[in-house]
């Protein structure tokens, strides 16, 4: 049987369904087409009864023949075929990715013809049903059908089951087979193009000016000397020392660390509805502000509440999300899932975060409040000038951030 | 492939046919005429991009109106039902035409049009109508799968929110487009197969009777042309407008003295027969032949149509020993629009079959011998009659007399005009004997002839001499084209003119003036109407009876040597007697898709309950002597005193099975060991990983390289793990130059197989064992030492 089938299924179900032919897949039901047919069948059948005539007695033969050999035939199309499911590398709430079903025909004769495949169990997890149309796949052949998702929420997506559907060869009945494959993928919040503007003040010293933290292995200015060592480059080494100690010495030259900065993220839900969305809104812009960062070589971290029971409740004491600033595709992709399964909250106000947060924005990190509410900040906070404030709902946050406008953040709550 | 811009005018070819299949069988031109043209309108109106549908409400109305006026024409009983639900069709399937919006309204249109053909086939039972009809479904099956798919793809496009080009991926290869229209053909014939073997099945298995006319008996449709010649009345001044159609009336298989007619002697059938001519009466239509008897009391026999035999005279129950020659014709008559059934000559046992309800009578009359049914023949009928050449007056014996005496005597007689019976009295015509005396004369007198050839068959001689006066070619012209006498004939007695004047006519007036001759001497004459087929088929080993076959002849009373008073054929148009049969290649083949469509008719249309028990008895009767064969078989084989039964002996039958049983598991023991083997020389080359299948394939293909792997190492080679094979054989310098090429050579062939899908032939593996026999010679002849420092170790 194909991967993913009944026979994946435990055993208790698989015996059960086999014995109780009304509950072996794939189901039947016939269509209106087909009621019309069957209907037109008896029709012939009472007109050749009625007068007899022997041609009406063969033509109604042909009508059940046609009927008997399209049930048999929608059933062949189905048997042996395949079909895998393999996602995108990754998937952004809003964002078309490419799904894509790989199919292959085990049959050695037979074809595999109009079949539509789709997800069963995907609920609104996509703006439009995944939907795949298979026209034709020749004997023992493959194919793959790609087909553009668009997801509608953030978060952890789970796919049970898909759905294998035909009417092959006229429509008179309607076949479907459900096949078992369980993949689950996290969603990335939406993620929108931000200002340069928003980036540069990202990047720019803080009051301390002490934006630059040096490190040896750069070629940038002068750090420190070292023994030389076979094999370092010779234009590095430092003649006057090397003469004065007598002892072949290089430079070592500093190395511009990148700037970081942390983003808090403030997912506090208030009890109007209309806070969803500007919550959603608030993650996204955090999600596209970390992701721009790190495309530009920031080193970038986080931070928000993150109730562990992953209510929208959550309760006092509850973990927070603490992601150090770091770089790296890895460190992207890790920052945008836990981004992604952010739970709202409505205990935890942004000063907790900040407050909690403090040891990540320390020294030369430049922390970015994103928040949907109004936040005052305290004369210390202030003085230190390390916190970029950005209010999701204000036009400045509007005119840093490009989000598509078709995107709905009012239905991206997880 | 879902490129289906070719289903238009298949859509509009299939309607078109279905409306040409129906009106042909409903002969209907101007119906076709219509049709074709308002759809073809259409068809360039769709095509043109200028096709705006009708509104919904417009065509509702027309819907409604015309579904009134055939309920209307219904009761009215102006039409048969087929007819007016056709016409209702046909009028549906032009406004769903024009109203057509999407798919679902093309669906109804043929539904429609599949709707129509099948009416048509209620109104003829044709061959070419049915393989018309065949064509026409498995058109209208590739049609309705190519709709199916076409719906399909823009539902799910629509759903998936794509255009419909883009709603496939990836698009289709050339070599995509041929495997699918290979699929779409594999799938057809299934349908194709499947749905015929269904309908056959259903059409011989079916009963046949049950419940017909459950709903009301069904109007059988009315022939629109009765075969001329038959009606009741015929007047010989119609008789110019006889029809020279060519259409066929009957088939006709005839068996002489048990033996099938070849057709060297031409066929005769009697359909009526009339005696008593109106001359220039006032009281009954001038010039016209009637049956002078009183048919309700001549008719001894009524029986209905059954698969029973059934004896054209009651009271018979057995035939009558001077019927000894016995002789019988199975008559396939098509829909003429009469009453009258023909036959060959006396008929004697009667066995036919209907398909229609309610089942027809069939009267025979002993007074001319002929057979009539109760309603006009407007469906197929096949027939079966037992007959006596000899048209006798006398009724077989146990016949009541009263019957005979009123069956034998006409109500009332001809009007012969004086110049007709003066005619037949003129010695010239009617003949002399030896001694110069007049035969009519003596006829008349009753006395016999002294002349001894004459004797008493004087009347014989008379009917002779009629016959030839009216053949002689010299006095009398055969013509049917009687156009230029209308007014010569308009008021005067035809025959008269005709024996008179013209001496110019076709078979109606020979036979006319021969008869009233006869009857003016006092003979007792009839005129028979029926056919007079010459045309026989080898192939088919029947006679083709048309409506040109059309003939009158006349029969006379007269004696013959064994006394008995006989009805005795006089043609007095022509005496050629051979039947004409043509063995030109063309005739041939014409004859043999006329065999077709007789067995069409015979073993199809005319498939009935009868026949249909015959058939399951059968093949009943055919599986049981199946079974009893196969049983008597093992009788024989297990009978002890059968000199064969050492062959089963139980010692022999338990080595045979200990025999096959070893051999079972020397099979599975060969096949787990194989298998071993496979999995060891897989391991080897490096392809264990792979998928079994792929396994399966690659582990033969690459039997040469395991081979030459085996043959280095008994040398003392081996290939570490790590290495690939192409490390492998580069590592291989120290080998002479003519191995280490060979080596490499093979190496890149095993890449090519095992990574390029490449496959070995039997060609190429010749080559490649005769490389490695190669390598293997060199190696054992050089016996060559590595050197030093390049032992390689597993």
């Amino acid at each position: 049987m194909p991967p993913g089938d009944l026979a994946d299924a435990p055993a208790s179900r698989y015996w059960i369904r086999r014995l109780l032919p009304s509950l072996r897949e794939p189901r039947r039901t016939l269509t209106r087409s087909g009621w019309t047919y069957v209907g037109l069948s008896l029709f012939m059948g009472v007109a050749a009864t009625n007068t007899q005539a022997n041609l009406l007695f063969a033509v109604f033969g042909l009508t059940l023949g046609v009927l008997l050999a399209s049930g048999v035939l929608s059933s062949l199309v189905m048997k042996k075929l395949s079909v895998t499911r393999v996602l995108p590398g990754q998937m952004v709430a809003g964002q078309a990715a490419s799904l894509v079903y790989e199919c292959e025909n085990g049959k050695r004769f037979w074809p595999t013809m109009s079949i539509r495949i789709g997800e069963a169990s995907c609920g609104t997890a996509f703006v439009r049903r995944p939907l795949a149309y298979l026209a034709h796949l020749a004997p023992r052949g493959r194919t793959s059908i790609a087909i553009e998702v668009i997801p509608r929420r953030r978060g952890v997506l789970k796919l049970d089951k898909l759905e294998l559907n035909t009417g092959y060869p006229l429509g008179f009945a309607r076949r479907v087979r459900m096949v078992e494959q369980r993949h689950s993928m996290v969603v990335f919040p939406a993620l929108g193009r931000v200002d340069e503007r928003l980036l540069k003040m990202c990047r720019s010293a803080d009051a301390s000016g002490a934006s630059v933290r040096p490190r040896g292995g750069g070629q940038d200015e002068f750090y420190g000397v070292h023994e030389y060592r076979t094999g370092q480059n010779p234009r590095w080494i430092y003649w006057r020392r090397s003469a004065r100690t007598g002892v072949l010495v290089s430079r070592e030259m500093t190395q511009v660390s990148p700037p970081r900065i942390v983003v808090l993220v403030d997912t506090q839900l208030g009890p109007d509805a209309a806070d969803a969305a500007s919550v959603e809104r608030t993650i996204a812009m955090a999600a596209s502000l970390a992701h721009a960062a790190l495309e530009r070589g920031m080193s970038v971290g986080a931070a928000a509440p993150m109730p562990s029971s992953g209510s929208p409740r959550p309760k006092r004491g509850d973990d927070w999300l603490l992601v150090a600033p770091t770089r790296g595709k890895r460190h992207r992709q890790d920052l945008l899932a836990a981004l992604a399964r952010l739970p709202p909250n409505t205990d935890q106000p942004a000063e907790r975060l900040i407050e909690v947060a403090r040891d990540l924005t320390g020294g030369v990190t430049t922390a970015v409040l994103v928040t949907s509410r109004r936040v005052e900040m305290h004369l210390a906070d202030r003085v230190r000038g390390a916190m970029i404030v950005v209010q999701s709902g204000s036009p400045e946050a509007a005119g840093w951030f490009h989000f598509d406008p078709s995107i709905d953040f009012a239905g991206m709550q997880p | 492939m879902n490129d289906l811009r070719h289903f238009r005018p298949l859509f509009y070819f299939l309607l078109l046919l279905g409306v040409s299949a129906y009106c042909w069988a409903a002969e209907m031109p101007l119906t076709w005429m219509i049709m074709a043209v308002v759809m073809l309108l259409n068809a360039v109106l769709v095509f043109t991009g200028r096709f705006i549908p009708m509104p919904r409400f417009f065509s509702t109305a027309i819907t409604v109106i015309a579904f009134l006026a055939a309920v209307i024409m219904l009761l009215s009983e102006r039409a048969t039902i087929f007819t007016v639900v056709a016409d209702f069709l046909m009028l549906l399937l032009l406004v769903k035409l024009y109203e057509q919006r999407g798919d679902r309204d093309v669906a109804q249109a043929l539904i429609l049009n599949v709707l129509l053909v099948v009416s048509g086939a209620i109104m003829t039972s044709s061959l070419w109508f049915a393989l018309t009809m065949a064509s026409y479904l498995v058109l209208a099956l590739f049609v309705s799968l190519a709709l199916y798919q076409k719906t399909e793809f823009e539902a799910t496009a629509a759903a998936m929110g794509r255009p419909v080009a883009t709603a496939t991926s990836p698009p289709p290869t050339p070599a995509d487009k041929r495997q699918f229209r290979r699929s779409v053909n594999r799938v057809m014939a299934f349908l194709m197969v499947v749905s015929a073997v269904i309908g056959v099945a259903v059409f011989i298995f079916f009963p046949r009777g049950l419940a017909a006319q459950m709903l009301g008996s069904p109007q059988v449709a009315q022939v629109a042309d009765p075969v001329t010649g038959l009606d009741d009345q015929s007047q010989v001044e119609q008789m110019v407008r006889v029809s020279q159609d060519t259409e066929i009336v009957a088939r006709v298989k005839v068996t002489l003295n048990d033996k099938p007619a070849n057709g060297e002697q031409a066929l005769w059938l009697r359909g009526k027969t009339v005696d008593a001519y109106a001359g220039n009466s006032t009281t009954r239509r001038p010039w016209t032949w009637e049956a002078g008897h009183d048919s309700a009391r001549s008719a001894t026999h009524t029986v209905t149509l059954g698969s029973t035999p059934v004896n054209a005279w009651y009271r018979t129950d057995k035939l009558n020993a001077d019927t000894s020659t016995l002789n019988s014709c199975t008559v396939a008559l098509a829909p003429t629009g009469t009453n009258v059934l023909l036959t060959p000559g006396r008929p004697l046992v009667w066995t036919a079959s209907s398909t229609i309800s309610p089942i027809p009578r069939v009267s025979f009359y002993s007074v001319d011998w002929t057979a009539r049914c109760n309603v006009p023949i407007n469906w197929p009928l096949t027939y079966t009659v037992t007959f006596d050449p000899r048209v006798t007056l006398t009724l077989p014996e146990s016949d009541s007399p009263e019957n005979r005496n009123a069956a034998t005597q006409p109500t009332y007689h001809s009007l012969i005009d004086p110049k007709i019976r003066d005619l037949a009295h003129d010695p010239t015509v009617c003949g002399v004997d030896h001694n110069g005396v007049n035969l009519a004369q003596l006829y008349e007198s009753g006395q016999p002839s002294l002349d001894p050839e004459i004797g008493p068959n004087v009347g014989t001689y008379i009917a002779q001499n009629f016959q030839s006066y009216l053949h002689n070619k010299n006095n009398f012209h055969y013509t049917l084209d009687m156009s230029d006498q209308d007014k010569m004939l308009k008021g005067r007695d035809p025959i008269v003119v005709f024996l008179t004047e013209t001496r110019r006519g076709y078979c109606e007036f020979f036979a006319s003036a021969m008869t009233l001759m006869c009857q003016s001497v006092g003979l007792r004459a009839r005129m028979v109407f029926g056919y007079r087929c010459d045309e026989f088929s080898p192939v088919g080993g029947y006679y083709v009876v048309r409506e040109s076959d059309a003939h009158a002849w006349t029969e006379v009373l007269l004696t013959d040597a064994q006394g008995s008073q006989v009805w005795t054929r006089f043609d007095a148009t022509s005496g050629d007697e051979k039947a004409l049969i043509n063995t030109s290649l063309s005739a041939r083949i014409m004859q043999f898709l006329d065999l077709l469509n007789y067995q069409w008719a015979t073993a199809v249309v005319t498939y009935d309950q009868p026949a249909r028990h015959e058939l399951v008895s059968g093949i009943v009767t055919r599986l049981h002597a199946a079974a009893e064969a196969i049983r008597s078989l093992f009788d024989f084989l297990t009978r002890s005193e059968n000199p064969w039964t050492w062959l089963i002996s139980p010692t022999l039958l338990v080595g045979v099975i200990l025999t096959m049983s070893l051999l079972v598991v020397v099979a599975i023991v060969g096949y787990i060991v194989e298998a071993v083997r496979l999995r060891r020389r897989a391991r080897r080359v490096g392809i264990d990983g792979l998928e079994r299948s792929d396994q399966q394939r690659l582990v033969r293909q690459l039997a040469f390289y395991d081979r030459m792997i085996v043959l280095l190492a008994r040398n003392g080679i081996l290939r570490q793990p790590q290495m690939t094979p192409l490390e492998f054989s580069r590592s291989l310098w120290f080998l002479p130059p003519g191995i280490y090429q060979d080596i490499h050579r093979l190496t890149l062939v095993y890449y090519r197989i095992r990574y390029g899908q490449a496959e070995v032939d039997d060609a190429r593996r010749r080559r490649l064992s005769a490389s490695i026999d190669h390598i293997e010679a060199i190696l054992d002849r050089e016996k060559f030492k590595r050197p030093l420092g390049t032992e390689i170790t597993a």
